[in-house]
This record gives C-alpha cells, sequence and structure tokens, in this order.
C-alpha cells in the first residue's frame, strides 16, 4: 500500500515534462488497442485491459507493470487475432515500442527532475530506426506469408537455432562483464 | 557495503529484463505454432535488447559532489554540484539531493504540493542532464538549486546520482554521496537606532564625547591658543572683539557593546525565514541586527553566547570583517541549558563604560540575575526581550495537557515579575519589535549619563 502511494505521490509531483513521457506509454497502449480491434481480435475486455494497463504503466514505468502490459498484448493478439498476418500488425508493433521507450525513459530519470529536450529529441529519434526496422520486419513478414509453400518445421527450426545462438551468446558476453578483471 | 557496490556498478534494469523475457518467452511460441505475427509483434523488442546489449557502458563514472558556497545568508540560494564523469554508453545523467529541514528546492516548473509517505512534502530536488553535454574539467556539471530558510550549520545532501545507457537498460547508481556542510549567517532583522549610545570612550566612530577635540560637531566659541589651526578662527567674532577666537568641536568617539546572546532555552517553532520564529531565531537575528548596526557607526562590539553547549567568545573588533566573524559564530549557537554554573559567579569581562545588550527570552532568571549583577556594577545594561509570540504558546505535545498549561502560566507570571523587579533596579526591558527598539532606551541612558557627568 505504501509502494502504491509512492507511485501515486510521484505521479502528482512529476514535472510536465517526465508526464508528458509516461503519456507517451499510455499513446502507445492506446494504439495498441485500436490495432487489435482493427484486427478483429478479443473483445471489448481485451481492448479495455489493454488501455488500463498502459494506464498502470503510467503510475509505476519503471517496475514490473510494463512487462504485464507487454505480455498482455502480446497474449491478447496471439489469443484474438487468427491469422498469421495483418496489416494492423505494423500499428501494434509501433504501440509496443512507444509503451516500452515511453516507461524505459520515464523510469530513467527522477519523476521530480525535468526531461531535458535533448534526450527526449534522442529518444524519439531512435524510437523512429526501431520502428522503421520495425517496419521492414512487418514487410518481410507479409512476403514470407503470401510466398509460404509448407516449407516444413525448416524454418521453425532455423529460427529456434537462431534464438539458442543469441542466446549463448548473450551469456558468454555476460559472463565476460561479469569476470574479475572485466573492465 | 554491498549495497555501496552493487550501485557502484552497471546493473540491468527492468527495461533490459523485459526486453529479454519477452523475447525468449514469445519468440519460441511463435517459431513453434508458426506464428510469424507474434515475431513482428516481438521484433521492436529484439532490436531494443540487441542496441541495448551492444552499448552496455563498461567504465564506472567518476563522480563528486561540492556546494557553491561556503556560507550564505538565511534566505538565500545555492547551488549543490554533482560533477559526473561521462563514461563511455552513458546516456542520462541523474542528480538528487535528499531532502533536508530548512533547505528548499529552487523551482524551475510549477509543482502540485503532495507528502510522501512519511509525511514530508515531496520537493523539486533533482536534475537531469544528457551525458553528451559541455564539460567541465571532464566532467558533465549537475546542478541543484536551493534555499536555506534558517541560520546554522545546514547540510546539503546527500546528493544521490545516477547513470542510465541507451533505452535506459543499464543503470549505474544511485549512488549517494555524503552532505556537505554550509554555514547560513542570520539574516540581521531590519533594526536602526538614531539614538547615541551612552559611553562613548575610543578616538573613532560617529559618537560625540563629551570631550572636545578634532569632530565635527560645534562645541564652543573660545579664544585662540597655541597650537589651534588656522582653519578654525573664527573671523566675525574675531573681528569684532579685536581678539582671535576659534570653533572648538567635540571629539567624534566609539564606544564598546557589548552583545550578550542568552541560548539557553529555544522555545517555540521555528518555521524558517518565512515561517514561525523561535525565541532562538528572534535571539540571534537582533544580535546580528544590533552588532551589524554598530559596527556599521564605527564602534567596536563583542559577542558571548551563554550556553551550555555553545560557550561562544567574540573579543572586541570592529570593521566589515569582524561582523562577518559575528556573524559566523551566531550560526553555530545551539541552545543548551547551564544549570550548573552559578550565573553570579560567571565573569564575562565586561569593563566599565561599556554598552550591555543582553538579548534574552527571559524564560530562565539567570540572565536577569547577570543583568542585574552588571548593572549594579555600574555598566549600562538594556535587556532585549526575545520571548515575542512563543509566551503565548506551549510545544504542541503540550497543548493537550492541562497541567502542563497551567505550568506555563505560572512561570510566566513569575517572568513578568521578575521583569519588574529587574527594571526597580534601573536595567531597561524592552520587548524586540525590529527597527527602533533600542531608541528609547539608549536615548535615556545618555540622558542619565550626562547627568551623572553634570
Amino acid at each position: 500500500m505504501g509502494e502504491l502511494r509512492e507511485h501515486w505521490v510521484n505521479l502528482r509531483t512529476a514535472t510536465p515534462s517526465h508526464l508528458r513521457v509516461r503519456l507517451v506509454a499510455l499513446a502507445g497502449a492506446v494504439v495498441v488497442a485500436l490495432s487489435l480491434a482493427a484486427a478483429g481480435g478479443g473483445g471489448p475486455v481485451a481492448w479495455g485491459g489493454t488501455v488500463l494497463l498502459g494506464a498502470l504503466v503510467v503510475l509505476q514505468p519503471g517496475g514490473i507493470m510494463p512487462a504485464f502490459f507487454l505480455v498482455w498484448a502480446i497474449a491478447a493478439w496471439w489469443a484474438g487475432v487468427p491469422g498469421p498476418w495483418h496489416w494492423a500488425l505494423l500499428p501494434a508493433a509501433w504501440g509496443l515500442l512507444l509503451v516500452h521507450a515511453g516507461a524505459a525513459l520515464a523510469a530513467s530519470v527522477p519523476p521530480q527532475a525535468t526531461v531535458p529536450r535533448a534526450v527526449v529529441v534522442r529518444y524519439a529519434a531512435r524510437v523512429g530506426v526501431v520502428a522503421a526496422a520495425v517496419t521492414l520486419v512487418w514487410g518481410l513478414a507479409a512476403l514470407a506469408v503470401g510466398a509460404r509453400s509448407g516449407g516444413g518445421p525448416l524454418p521453425s527450426v532455423l529460427g529456434l537455432a537462431l534464438l539458442a545462438g543469441a542466446l549463448l551468446g548473450y551469456v558468454r558476453l555476460r559472463r565476460h562483464h561479469t569476470a574479475p578483471d572485466a573492465p | 557495503m554491498a549495497a555501496f557496490e552493487r550501485a557502484d556498478a552497471w546493473r540491468p534494469t527492468h527495461a533490459l529484463q523485459r526486453c529479454l523475457v519477452a523475447v525468449l518467452a514469445i519468440a519460441p511460441v511463435a517459431l513453434v505454432f508458426r506464428r510469424p505475427d507474434l515475431l513482428v509483434l516481438v521484433s521492436p523488442l529484439a532490436l531494443v535488447l540487441a542496441w541495448s546489449l551492444a552499448t552496455r557502458p563498461q567504465e564506472r563514472p567518476d563522480h563528486r559532489f561540492a556546494l557553491s558556497h561556503a556560507q550564505v545568508r538565511e534566505g538565500d540560494q545555492a547551488l549543490a554540484v554533482a560533477d559526473v564523469e561521462p563514461v563511455e554508453g552513458a546516456e542520462v545523467l541523474s542528480a538528487a539531493l535528499t531532502p533536508a529541514p530548512y533547505v528548499t528546492a529552487v523551482l524551475r516548473e510549477r509543482m502540485r504540493q503532495a507528502r510522501d509517505s512519511d509525511d514530508l512534502l515531496v520537493q523539486r530536488t533533482s536534475t537531469v542532464v544528457e551525458a553528451a553535454g559541455p564539460q567541465v574539467q571532464g566532467y558533465r556539471r549537475l546542478l541543484v538549486g536551493v534555499r536555506v530558510t534558517r541560520w546554522g550549520v545546514r547540510r546539503i545532501g546527500p546528493m544521490q546520482v545516477a547513470a542510465t545507457s541507451a533505452w535506459g537498460a543499464w543503470r549505474w547508481g544511485p549512488l549517494s554521496m555524503d552532505a556537505q556542510a554550509l554555514r547560513v549567517l542570520p539574516q540581521p532583522a531590519a533594526f536602526d537606532t538614531s539614538a547615541p549610545a551612552p559611553h562613548p570612550r575610543g578616538l573613532v566612530g560617529m559618537h560625540r564625547s563629551s570631550r572636545p577635540g578634532e569632530g565635527s560637531e560645534f562645541a564652543t566659541i573660545r579664544p585662540f591658543q597655541v597650537g589651534d589651526r588656522l582653519r578654525r578662527i573664527h573671523w566675525p567674532r574675531s573681528s569684532r572683539t579685536g581678539e582671535l577666537h576659534v570653533t572648538s568641536s567635540y571629539a567624534d568617539q566609539d564606544t564598546h557593546v557589548a552583545v550578550l546572546v542568552d541560548a539557553h532555552y529555544d522555545l517555540g517553532r521555528s518555521g524558517g525565514l518565512d515561517g514561525d520564529v523561535s525565541s532562538l531565531d528572534r535571539s540571534v537575528r537582533a544580535a546580528a541586527a544590533v552588532a551589524e548596526h554598530f559596527l556599521q557607526q564605527g564602534d567596536r562590539v563583542s559577542l558571548r553566547v551563554l550556553s551550555a553547549r555553545t560557550p561562544l567568545l567574540v573579543p572586541v573588533g570592529t570593521g566589515k570583517r569582524h561582523g562577518v566573524r559575528i556573524l559566523d559564530t551566531l550560526s553555530r549557537v545551539q541552545a543548551s541549558v547551564d544549570d550548573r554554573t552559578d550565573p553570579q559567579r560567571v565573569h564575562l569581562g565586561i569593563g566599565s563604560g561599556t554598552l550591555v545588550v543582553m538579548i534574552s527570552s527571559l524564560v530562565s532568571p539567570d540572565a536577569l540575575t547577570q543583568a542585574a549583577t552588571l548593572a549594579a556594577r555600574g555598566t549600562s545594561v538594556v535587556v532585549v526581550d526575545a520571548l515575542g509570540d512563543a509566551a503565548a504558546r506551549l510545544a504542541p505535545s503540550g497543548e493537550r495537557d492541562p497541567l502542563a498549561r497551567t505550568a506555563w502560566r505560572i512561570r510566566m507570571l513569575e517572568r513578568d515579575r521578575e521583569i519588574r523587579r529587574i527594571r526597580a533596579q534601573g536595567v531597561a526591558v524592552v520587548p524586540w519589535l525590529g527597527a527602533g527598539s533600542l531608541d528609547v532606551v539608549l536615548v535615556e541612558l545618555a540622558r542619565r549619563r550626562r547627568r551623572v557627568g553634570a
């Protein structure tokens, strides 16, 4: 209860610039909900829950709430949208990116501090770069789905192997950084 | 120690962890269930994760904390300066000052009033800068403006600094740096007096002496004597009488003002410069005002603080630097009762001809006893009553206790009787009312002195 009050006090005493950053996360949640609705997935509960969780991200950007939101949103898409591809995937992915970026920036700075314009511009530029890359992925997915003629389990196996390789690389990298003689 | 070591390293944040968990949980599901749409959804998080891992900072930033001023006056502003080294990979640097009593933040943006779970007012004492900005000696400078509202040695800090990497994925800190002491000199209360000091003794200053000498105030016209300056010849009288006459003047002389501050008790609650005033606040500010006033007139001023904890003494001196020394000493006053010393045996080192200004809340009879002892020796004593509004109020803890209220009323009645008795002995007791508080008393003392001299 005390922690919840702290979040509420932080929200009330946050600077306008900090509040704007938090509201970006809420805007991202609304985009995800609209995309879900456009794709015909879920129902009012899923859409309302998405927006509600987005509001909770605004309240607690630095804790577990953004992770809950991501899991909820992707699970709602998986459960509600049937097809392997839909045009609304793109705004939905952009929405998830906005939620993550807004929450990450809001959690990086004290709520009572003014977020410098240079930092906001830098984040905005990065979000733009990643959004462009996501658009590319979305387009490639559209091509892959359109040209799919079976293919068997090979793409899935290759993907899983790639993922396992990336995970192994991450573990080795982390071990390297946490070694006693690491810089 | 472990917490410090953990903070003094780059640690993954919730942002990085949620990207990692999302990719590890959703990508296999998407691959196994052949759902490329889920891969598209998780792709921004995967890209952010890769970006975050690639730009992980390696070095720990060097950091330091200092204040812009060593001493300020009450109500003045100072800067808490945190310097953080902008190491490679660090993007956002932030600093936050821990709130402290009588230290308020200088607001740069509007803010709603709110209290935290400890019922303390939330203040805006934090700042954020981008790491890639102008540097000072290889450090990025983070400034937090503070305003100190009460005299004394105030603790500014501890200051906490932190840094985050790209996408807020890695965080260094928050690391706490020790608080810094800031000496806050009392803001002298408005005080001015046009009355003369009663015992001018030296040879500099602005008070008129009873002795003739070099000065600006006219005394008389007398016959010329060997050694008189030619410019002092009074030509109208000389031509009329046929004998040389000169104008003579009184010497401009100074006086020794001994300021005694009774710091045995601090009654009432202090709300800083803009809030309620405790008795010690009033005493210290009044002492500062009296000392500054007489020093500006060129008089010699000494200070003595009567307190068990801080028995401070500033010897006689004059000039601006001496004034700063007195204010500095006043800023170190702490209230503490000294009930083991007999006030009649305390040697205050005050010679005859000194004007003693004793500033006291007069709650303890010791101050009045000392004032009476000094007056009995022929010293001019003015007692300034600094209790003020605190006389009407009790500590909040005692408000609900009828016994405490009655005891306080009895003590106040006793105090009134003690003040009447000491007035009967010729000691002037005046309440501190700011400008002109001492005027009437000083005029009366000077008149009495002249009568005795005549």
